[in-house]
C-alpha cells in the first residue's frame, strides 16, 4: 500500500464532513432541486468510498453474498431519502438538514461497506450505481412540470 | 464462509445445496413454463381482436399488461441465466447470488400477476404516468403492488449485474473487461490473458444494466411516492423519458446477453474458436456508450421534447446497430461460413435467431427514423419489430441454449425437423400479420381494432396456435433427447 | 384493405428488400457448410469483407441520417416555410378530442395539442384509412404539430396511445372541406 492509498480516506472524510455540516454554517437555504439532489448524491458517493476503504482494511471478512441484500435495500432507500417532500420539511432548519445529511452518510457508508464485504470490488460497482442514480435523480425526481 | 482470506474464497461453494447446473435447469423450466402460459395469453388477446372470443376492454388491457410485463421479465430471466451459465467459470461467480436474482425476478412477476389478475391493473406494461392513477378501472392497491413487482424485477436484474460486474473487476478490471488492452498496450496484463468475447458482452451488459436498474429504481420510487401521496409532483415528460429509458434498455439488453451466449456456444457446433480482437473491443465499447441513449426514439411524436434528444436519439439508435451488424452477426456468419458445422437443434436455432435479430433490427431502424416513425409509431409495426426481435431472436437463442444445456447433441430426427418447421411457419405467419397491420396503420394496444385489424388478427391467431404447438413439441423433444444423452455431462467452456 | 401508398409503400419496399438480402446472405452461408475448408482459408477474405461492409454500412447510416434531418416534422425544422398557418387547439381527454369538427384542406394548420388527463395520441387517418401523421397529447405540455390536409373528405382522428378502458372507441370524424378564402377561416392567423 502506498501512502496515497493509505491516506486518501482522510481528505474524503473531511469533504464529507464539510458537506454534512455545511447547513449549520450556511443557515436555512433552499438550493435548486437539481443542485440539492447532486449534493446528496455526492455525500452518498464519498461516504460509500469511506465504507469501501474500511472494508478493505479487513479483507478476511470478504465473501458473504447475503450482504448483497443490505446493499440493494440501502440503494433503494437512498432514493426515498431524496424525496423533495423531505427536503421541504428540513430546509428551514439547519439541524434537521444536517440530520438528513447524516442519513445519507449512513446509507452511503454502509452501502459501500456491505458491497465490499459481499465481494471484493463490488464496492466499486455499488458506487457506480449510486452515481448513476444521483444523475438520474437530479434530472427531475420530484420536480413538477415546468409551467405548473 | 465469510471469514476466509480474499485470495482463498471458494466462490463455487455449494453452501445452500444448490448446484449451478440445477439452478440453471430450474430457471429454464420456470422460464419456458411462463413463456408457454404468457404465449397462450397473447393468443387469447389475438383471438379477441379477431372477434373469435369475447373479452371486455378492461380484461383485454389487463391481459395485455400481463403479457408484456411477464414476457419482458421472463426473457430477462432466461437470457441472464443462460449468459451466467457460461460466465460462472470465466469469472468465478457464486450460484447463491443467481438464486437471489432469480427469486427477486420471480417474486416481482408474482406481485405483478396478482395486481393484474386479481386487481385488474391494465395500463400496459409501460404504465405511462398518469394512466395508472387517473380514470381507471382497477383498485388503488393493485397499482402499488404492480410497482413493487416492477421494483423487484429491477432489483433481481441489479443483483445479477452487480455480481457479474464485481466478478469482471476482480478478474480483469472494467477496461480490460471490454478488452481495451487489445488497443492500448499500456493496459496489457503480464500473463497476456485477454477477456473472451462472452466476458466483453457481460461487461457492457452489467454496466448498462446497473444504469437501467438505477433508472428503474428512481422511476418506481417516484411512482410509489405519487401513489402514496397524490400531491407528490410528477413531470409527465420527465417520467415518460425515464420509463422508456428503463423499459427500452432492459428489453434491449436481453439481446446483448444473448450475444454472450452465442459467443460461447456457437463454436461448439462450428469447431472454430471465437477470438477476442480489437474490433470486438471497439464494437462493445460503442454498444456500451450508445445503447443507453437509444430510448428517445420512443418519444419522437412528443414534439415538445428537446430537439437535441430527438436527433441524438436517432443517431444513437443508428450507431448502436453498427456493432451488431458489422461485428457480432457478421462474425457469426464468418464463423459458420464453410466450417464443418454440425447442424443440431442448438446451432439451427442460434442461426435462425441471428436472422431474426437482423430482420427485426431492420424493422426497428425503419421505425427509429423520425419521418417514418410519423406513420409507424404506436401502430402494429412496433409489436411486429419487437416480436421479431424477442420471439424470432432472443427466444430462439434461448431454445438453442436449452438444447446445448440439455446435452441434446444428436442429429435432428424427422420428428424434431417437423416441429422446427411447424414452429418457424407459425412464427413467420404470426409476425407477418403484425407487419401487415403496421403498414395498414392499425393501432397497437387496442381491444377493438379498425379494419383490417380483425381479419389480420384471425389469421394471426391461427399462426399463433401453430407456433405454440411447434414450440411445445420441440421443447419436449429437446428435454427428452437431452435426458437420453445423459443430462449429467458438463462441457468445458473455452 | 387500406391502400398502401406514400411513406407506407416506401417502408414496405425498403423492409422487404433489406430482409430479402439478409435471408439470401444467411442461406448462402448455411449452404456453404456443405463444402468445409479450414478456418485459415476463409479468415483473411472474411476480415477484408468485414472492413468493406463496415464502411458501406457506416456510409449508408450517415446518408440516411442526413436525409432524415431535412424531413423531421418538428416546428423548429418547419417553422420557416413562411406560409400562414391556421392555429387549432386540440384537447384530448378520456375518451374524445375536443377540437373543431371541420377544417380546410390545402391549408397549413398549426395544431396545439395537449391532454386534460392521461397520455393520448392524435393520429390522422385519410378518408381511405391511411395513417398520414400523428402527435402525442401529454398533460401539462403542448405539442406543436404542423399538418396540411391534402384533399377534402371525411378524415378520422384516432387515439394511438393506450389511455384506459375506452381507448379503442376514442376516434371521431373530421370533415375537411375545400379551401375557402383566408378571411372567412375560423381561428387566428399566425
Amino acid at each position: 500500500m502506498t501512502a496515497l492509498q493509505r491516506r486518501w480516506p482522510l481528505p474524503v472524510g473531511l469533504a464529507v464532513a464539510a458537506l454534512v455540516f455545511g447547513p449549520l454554517f450556511t443557515g436555512p437555504s433552499v438550493p435548486p432541486l437539481l443542485i440539492h439532489h447532486m449534493e446528496h448524491s455526492l455525500i452518498l458517493l464519498l461516504a460509500g468510498l469511506l465504507g469501501i476503504a474500511y472494508a478493505r482494511r479487513h479483507p478476511r471478512l470478504y465473501g458473504d453474498p447475503t450482504w448483497l441484500l443490505g446493499v440493494i435495500v440501502l440503494a433503494t432507500f437512498s432514493v426515498v431519502l431524496m424525496l423533495p417532500d423531505i427536503y421541504s420539511q428540513v430546509d428551514a432548519y439547519p439541524v434537521l438538514h444536517t440530520l438528513l445529511h447524516l442519513g445519507f452518510v449512513t446509507v452511503g457508508y454502509f452501502g459501500g461497506y456491505m458491497a465490499e464485504r459481499y465481494s471484493p470490488r463490488a464496492g466499486t460497482a455499488w458506487t457506480m450505481l449510486v452515481v448513476m442514480m444521483g444523475v438520474i435523480t437530479a434530472s427531475g425526481f420530484g420536480a413538477p412540470p415546468p409551467h405548473v | 464462509m465469510p471469514t476466509e482470506q480474499m485470495g482463498a474464497v471458494d466462490l463455487h461453494g455449494g453452501d445452500v445445496g444448490v448446484t449451478p447446473r440445477w439452478m440453471v435447469g430450474v430457471s429454464l423450466v420456470i422460464g419456458f413454463g411462463l413463456i408457454f402460459f404468457l404465449g397462450m395469453v397473447g393468443g387469447v388477446m389475438k383471438a379477441a381482436q379477431g372477434n373469435l372470443v369475447h373479452l371486455s376492454p378492461s380484461t383485454f388491457y389487463a391481459l395485455l399488461t400481463l403479457h408484456g410485463d411477464g414476457m419482458i421479465s421472463t426473457v430477462v430471466l432466461l437470457t441472464a441465466v443462460a449468459h451466467w451459465y457460461f460466465l460462472r467459470r470465466l469469472l468465478n461467480l457464486r450460484v447463491e447470488v443467481l438464486v437471489f436474482a432469480v427469486l427477486a425476478i420471480v417474486w416481482g412477476l408474482v406481485a405483478a400477476a396478482v395486481a393484474i389478475l386479481i386487481g385488474g391493473f391494465g395500463p400496459g406494461w409501460t404504465f405511462l404516468y398518469p394512466l395508472p392513477f387517473i380514470g381507471n378501472t382497477w383498485p388503488v392497491w393493485s397499482t402499488g403492488l404492480f410497482f413493487f413487482g416492477v421494483l423487484f424485477v429491477g432489483i433481481g436484474f441489479a443483483i445479477f449485474c452487480l455480481d457479474i460486474l464485481a466478478g469482471i473487476i476482480r478478474e480483469y478490471g472494467v477496461l480490460n473487461g471490454l478488452a481495451l488492452d487489445t488497443i492500448f498496450p499500456r493496459l496489457r496484463r503480464a500473463d497476456g490473458k485477454v477477456a473472451p468475447p462472452t466476458v466483453i458482452a457481460a461487461t457492457m451488459v452489467s454496466i448498462d444494466g446497473i444504469l437501467t436498474a438505477a433508472a428503474g429504481t428512481v422511476l418506481v420510487v417516484d411512482l410509489l411516492a405519487h401513489w402514496a401521496m397524490p400531491h407528490f409532483p410528477v413531470d409527465p415528460l420527465w417520467i415518460k423519458n425515464l420509463t422508456y429509458f428503463f423499459g427500452h434498455t432492459i428489453a434491449n439488453l436481453t439481446i446483448y446477453l444473448s450475444a454472450g451466449v452465442i459467443y460461447a456456444a456457437l463454436p461448439h457446433y462450428t469447431g472454430r474458436p471465437w477470438h477476442t480482437n480489437r474490433v470486438y473491443a471497439i464494437s462493445w465499447t460503442t454498444s456500451l456508450l450508445f445503447v443507453p441513449w437509444a430510448w428517445p426514439h420512443h418519444l419522437y411524436m412528443d414534439f415538445v421534447q428537446a430537439p437535441w434528444l430527438q436527433i441524438f436519439g436517432e443517431a444513437s439508435t443508428y450507431i448502436a446497430t453498427i456493432p451488431a451488424a458489422v461485428v457480432t452477426i457478421f462474425g457469426a456468419l464468418l464463423l459458420v461460413y464453410r466450417s464443418e458445422m454440425r447442424w443440431r437443434i442448438g446451432s439451427t436455432f442460434f442461426m435462425a435467431g441471428l436472422l431474426g435479430w437482423l430482420v427485426g433490427g431492420v424493422a426497428a431502424m425503419i421505425d427509429a427514423t423520425i419521418p417514418f416513425n410519423e406513420v409507424l409509431h404506436n401502430t402494429l409495426w412496433v409489436p411486429a419489430h419487437f416480436h421479431t426481435y424477442l420471439l424470432g431472436g432472443v427466444f430462439l437463442f434461448v431454445i438453442g441454449f436449452a438444447s446445448y444445456f440439455a446435452g441434446d447433441d444428436a442429429p435432428p430426427t424427422r420428428l424434431t425437423k417437423t416441429f422446427e418447421w411447424v414452429f418457424f411457419i407459425g412464427m413467420i405467419g404470426f409476425l407477418a400479420m403484425f407487419y401487415a397491420g403496421g403498414i395498414e396503420g392499425v393501432p397497437r394496444r387496442e381491444a377493438v381494432q379498425p379494419v383490417p385489424g380483425p381479419l389480420l388478427a384471425v389469421i394471426g391467431t391461427a399462426f399463433a396456435a401453430v407456433l405454440l404447438i411447434g414450440m411445445t413439441g420441440l421443447l419436449i423433444e429437446i428435454f427428452r433427447r437431452g435426458q437420453r444423452n445423459g443430462a449429467t455431462h458438463e462441457r468445458e467452456v473455452t | 384493405m387500406v391502400p398502401i401508398a406514400g411513406k407506407q409503400l416506401v417502408i414496405l419496399v425498403l423492409w422487404l428488400a433489406l430482409s430479402t438480402i439478409v435471408v439470401i446472405a444467411f442461406s448462402w452461408v448455411v449452404s456453404s457448410t456443405k463444402r468445409p475448408v479450414p478456418v485459415g482459408d476463409v479468415q483473411p477474405g472474411g476480415y477484408r469483407l468485414r472492413r468493406l461492409w463496415g464502411w458501406f454500412y457506416g456510409t449508408l447510416l450517415v446518408a440516411a441520417f442526413a436525409v432524415t434531418l431535412w424531413t423531421v416534422p418538428y416546428a423548429w425544422a418547419q417553422g420557416s416555410t413562411g406560409k400562414p398557418a391556421l392555429v387549432v387547439h386540440v384537447y384530448a381527454h378520456q375518451f374524445a378530442f375536443t377540437m373543431p369538427k371541420k377544417l380546410p384542406s390545402g391549408t397549413r394548420i398549426e395544431f396545439l395539442v395537449t391532454s386534460l388527463d392521461v397520455n393520448h395520441d392524435m393520429g390522422i387517418y385519410s378518408p381511405q384509412g391511411e395513417l398520414l401523421g400523428q402527435v402525442q397529447a401529454m398533460p401539462d405540455y403542448t405539442n406543436v404539430f404542423f399538418f396540411t390536409f391534402p384533399k377534402p373528405g371525411r378524415y378520422v382522428i384516432r387515439c394511438l396511445e393506450l389511455c384506459g378502458a375506452g381507448h379503442s372507441y376514442m376516434f371521431q370524424p373530421l370533415q375537411v372541406y375545400a379551401p375557402a378564402p383566408a378571411s372567412t377561416l375560423g381561428g387566428r392567423s399566425a
